[in-house]
């Protein structure tokens, strides 16, 4: 036997209805309604009420939904302050949650907006042929502003460059490789980040120097880059094969993206005769 | 008594100050109050609907509620009337007769009254 009405079931379902129709108002008013409801249920039925008596009483108590428009008042509230009666009722722990989700949000809106905007490599420190077959003949012009070196294009051999690379950036850029989708790539092309001594300042390599792809730039440093590829252009006499900038695919803190790094010179092959293609050395 | 929407609102209108009154006497408990406004007759379109309007009452200061544990008994919330109550419902008894008193006129002029006899 229930130890008191409220145990019901048809006194149940209505309390529920009750708590339904009431969600649009004031929490605490809502709670002070259903408070009252049921002490009158309470004392007004005994525990033993047959469903004949409850339903009586429940009819004479009215429907719960014109109970909360009574409660509500004349007329509808606007929406606004339904709304913000529906957001009272919100418990705490929600904010909490949606506050650490939005906090966690920004944080990383932020902190992949540094990323992306973060300053690009910049060619810094030493420029120097890798090979030495090709420094002994490179040849140094300068026209208009422009610097140039020059070697002769070696066709079918490995020919390329060591630059410094400056990551002026407060965050650690990771190099690659080169962005496949440039223009002219048709090369064989090899490319490694030099750390070590001498390498860590960009300023020279050594044979201790450890190269490798990726190749990590910590913040505001420098290390080597080199770069080689296979000649095969040939360019007749008079031509040249001329490379001014590469362009990179970079990773900064979890961001890859492509900087255009700019080379300070421009690195050229000169054409030899079409019938030394495939024949020089 | 009738159930259109003007009765209606007659009633709600009128049953703050039958409450009030109810409360002048003494403090009475929810179910008590609606036992008695249901023994007055035709006051309550339901019994439900004299909380939501205690509610309003205690907000506009008119009455105040407590708890109450008597021995012997279960514990009941009782209302009282407030002084503001008082006040507002002695106003009430002064526009209610007056107000009572110019409907009739106007509901059974003289001599019609007379004739419906």
């Amino acid at each position: 036997m229930n130890e008191t009405v409220l145990e019901h079931p048809l006194v149940r379902d209505y309390l529920r209805a009750l708590d339904s129709a009431c969600a649009g108002l004031p929490a605490a008013q809502a709670r002070e309604l259903r408070e009252q409801i049921a002490a009158h249920l309470d004392e007004a039925l005994p525990p033993s009420a047959a469903d004949d008596e409850v339903c009586a009483e429940l009819t004479r108590l009215g429907t719960p939904g014109a109970l909360a428009a009574e409660a509500a008042g004349p007329g509808s509230r606007p929406a606004v302050r339904r709304l913000l009666s529906r957001l009272s009722r919100v418990r705490w722990w929600v904010w909490t949650l949606i506050a650490a989700i939005v906090a966690a949000a920004v944080t990383a809106a932020v902190f992949l907006s540094l990323m992306l905007t973060a300053e690009p490599l910049l060619q810094g420190g030493l420029s120097a042929w890798w090979f030495p077959q090709d420094r002994a003949r490179e040849v140094d012009t300068t026209a208009a502003g422009v610097y140039q070196t020059t070697v002769p294009e070696r066709y079918g051999q490995w020919q390329g460059f060591v630059v410094g690379v400056e990551n002026d950036s407060d965050w650690t850029q990771t190099i690659l490789g080169l962005d496949q989708n440039v223009e002219g790539m048709s090369m064989q092309w090899s490319l490694d980040v030099g750390s070590g001594l001498y390498a860590d300042e960009g300023g020279s390599w050594t044979s201790q120097t450890r190269w490798d792809l990726p190749g990590s730039i910590p913040p505001h440093s420098v290390r080597l880059l080199r770069v080689l590829w296979v000649s095969d252009v040939c360019d007749g006499p008079g031509g040249q094969t001329i490379i001014t900038d590469l362009s990179l695919r970079v990773r900064v803190g979890i961001v890859a993206r492509t900087e255009n790094l700019q080379l300070g010179l421009a690195w050229a092959l000169q054409g030899n005769k079409a019938s030394d293609c495939g024949q020089n050395g | 008594m009738g159930s259109d929407p003007g009765m209606t609102e007659l009633r709600r209108g009128v049953l703050g100050p039958c409450v009030l009154a109810l409360l002048e006497v003494r403090p009475r408990f929810g179910l008590e109050l609606v036992r008695e406004l249901d023994a007055a007759g035709g006051l309550l379109t339901s019994d439900g609907t004299v909380y939501p309007l205690l509610n309003r009452l205690r907000d506009a200061g008119l009455v105040t509620s407590e708890w109450r544990d008597a021995e012997g008994e279960r514990a009941r919330r009782y209302y009282f009337i407030t002084d503001d109550g008082r006040k507002q419902l002695a106003a009430f008894r002064a526009d209610w007769t007056e107000f009572a008193a110019t409907v009739r006129g106007v509901l059974y002029p003289a001599g019609e009254e007379g004739r419906r006899r």
